[in-house]
């Protein structure tokens, strides 16, 4: 990489850089998406305190993570709420005496919030007409845009260090977390049987989701075929959804729609066999965790919020309109209700099987 | 009767596997690599890469970064005398069904033609089940290394699904055994 565009803007030492702002994304699937950034800021600036400013969701989902140490939750509808609460965040960001912001979420106020509390260096990228508030400015071409979003975040921190970082989106849980969900699915009917995820909302909007009478159907028949335990997850506003899809279905699924906390929700998903989700933030969790995954893609682009790694099947349909990435659909919701109960299934039984040819081949190498 | 050549595998061959290599700094030689193909240039083979690259169906980086790696890569096994003839590669994402991501033979047919190469003289060299298989599918020898997945597959592959005409530590080793192996004929 070219780094002349820097000439007469800043250059940091990293050995001189104590403390670092990093402005986090502010969804929880896009927070997926950031962890290789994220290890590679640590790696980047192993004597600093890595400090993530976000929201409470996405506080929670990285709280635990290697390459943070310290969380600073915005408050956006609390006490940082309205120009008031912004004024206290400057105060609080202030009184931290940060060395240095790297702006992980591309917004106005992300870099104007970095600029009123004078923290000497800001990187993020160029986007947004907030290049005059940054002084560590990276360029955002239209070929950084049309990558995956973990390349999209990594490149950040590439473009401001002399080192190829590399990653995949890891997220962890604690051993306690994960007994938790262990008790929990053992309780609910789970031992011995399959567990088969399903996420059938999505905070985005409703133009994400696949017919909720598609999501029963399936589970009924993956409960039949293979004796599967079917858990609903979901958000606390996909209450409903939960509701009427486990009223539809012949056995009573496990609806944990708006039951679980964010960390709740990643210890029983990372204990799923089995992912068939919309485009979502869930999605991503799986993901990060090596579920096999089932995803049902409509108004959304799928090259670049994909689940990252391999294995998983991405079901979507060439249609005029898509991806038009709009949280309600003003037509005939074609993306989604174009893709039948059964392509879903034939997926989903791919997926079983590989996993089942797998457990073979990794149980002939033990024994 | 057309040329012969080894086609070998990029990651986990001859250079160090480190996930998708986007960028050029990222590409490392597996030690011997260089040597290897060195021999392969004496001996007038052609010394052919072929390599999966599905990283840019993924959107994970895009055409041009890709040919900075190779770039890359080619710089570097010039340094040290070695000569790739070719770079073949498979852009497309596994599930596109395409007809040249390995073990389907659309690379080396490609360059069968292109650099005018009698495949089933030829010879397949990489870590991965997938180019022992390629292999098989156009007639050539396939040598299954050590490096990179290799260790793994040679433990996996118990129920011998394809069987390799030799299993050895790394490509100098298994360059070294095609120069006597090609005496035979």
């Amino acid at each position: 990489m070219n780094f002349d565009f820097f000439a007469d803007m800043i250059t940091i030492n990293p050995d001189q850089i104590r403390k670092i702002l990093v402005r986090g994304v502010n969804w929880i699937g896009d927070a997926v998406l950031t962890t290789p950034a994220l290890s590679a800021i640590r790696k980047e600036f192993p004597g600093a305190t890595i400090h993530l400013l976000a929201k409470r969701p996405v506080a929670e989902l990285l709280g635990k993570d290697p390459g943070i140490d310290r969380i600073m939750v915005y408050e956006i509808h609390g006490r940082h709420q309205g120009p008031l609460g912004r004024i206290k965040l400057v105060e609080e960001i202030k009184n931290g005496s940060f060395d240095m912001a790297i702006l992980l979420q591309n917004a106005f106020e992300a870099a104007l919030i970095t600029f009123l509390s004078a923290i000497p260096i800001r990187c993020g990228y160029n986007t947004d007409g907030r290049g005059s508030l940054l002084n560590l400015p990276v360029p955002c071409t239209k070929e950084t845009l049309g990558l995956h979003q973990v390349y999209y975040y990594l490149n950040l921190v590439r473009s401001i260090s002399s080192r190829e970082y590399k990653s995949e989106p890891l997220l962890r849980i604690t051993g306690e977390e994960e007994a938790w969900a262990e008790e929990l699915l053992n309780r609910s009917g789970c031992i011995g049987r399959p567990v088969i995820g399903i996420n059938p909302g999505s905070t985005y909007g409703p133009a994400k989701r696949w017919p909720i009478e598609r999501f029963a159907m399936l589970s009924d028949i993956l409960i039949e075929q293979h004796n599967a335990r079917v858990i609903i997850f979901g958000g606390p506003g996909e209450k409903e959804l939960g509701a009427k899809i486990a009223g539809l279905m012949k056995e009573a699924p496990l609806d944990l729609t708006g039951e679980t906390s964010i960390r709740e929700l990643m210890a029983l998903i990372r204990r799923c066999d089995l992912f068939i989700t919309n485009d979502s933030g869930p999605m991503h969790i799986a993901a990060a965790f090596n579920v096999p995954i089932v995803a049902i893609f409509g108004p959304t682009d799928h090259k670049t919020t994909s689940p990252f790694g391999d294995g998983h099947i991405i079901l979507r349909k060439d249609v005029r309109c898509s991806p038009c990435l709009l949280r309600e659909c003003p037509a005939d919701h074609e993306c989604m209700e174009s893709i039948t109960a059964d392509e879903v299934i034939d997926a989903a039984e791919r997926q079983i099987k590989r996993k089942k040819d797998k457990r073979a081949w990794e149980e002939s190498l033990s024994s | 009767m057309g040329r012969i050549a080894v086609f070998i595998d990029r990651d986990g061959t001859i250079n160090k596997e480190s996930g998708y290599i986007d960028r050029p700094d990222m590409i490392e030689l597996i030690p011997g690599s260089a040597e290897a193909i060195k021999i392969i240039n004496g001996m007038g083979l052609n010394a052919v890469v072929v390599t999966n690259q599905s990283g840019i169906g993924r959107s994970y980086f895009k055409e041009e970064s890709l040919r900075e790696v190779h770039r890359r890569l080619k710089e570097i096994l010039m340094e040290e005398g070695a000569y790739i003839d070719a770079i073949y590669y498979c852009p497309h994402h596994p599930d596109d069904g395409c007809d040249c991501r390995k073990p389907m033979p659309g690379l080396l047919k490609k360059a069968a033609s292109e650099l005018d190469i009698d495949l089933c003289s030829s010879y397949v060299v990489g870590d991965k089940i997938s180019d022992l298989i390629l292999a098989q599918n156009v007639g050539a020898k396939g040598i299954l290394v050590r490096t990179g997945y290799g260790s793994g597959v040679i433990e996996a592959n118990n129920k011998k699904e394809v069987v390799p005409d030799l299993v050895t530590e790394d490509l100098l080793s298994a360059v070294k055994w095609i120069k006597e192996d090609i005496k035979k004929y």
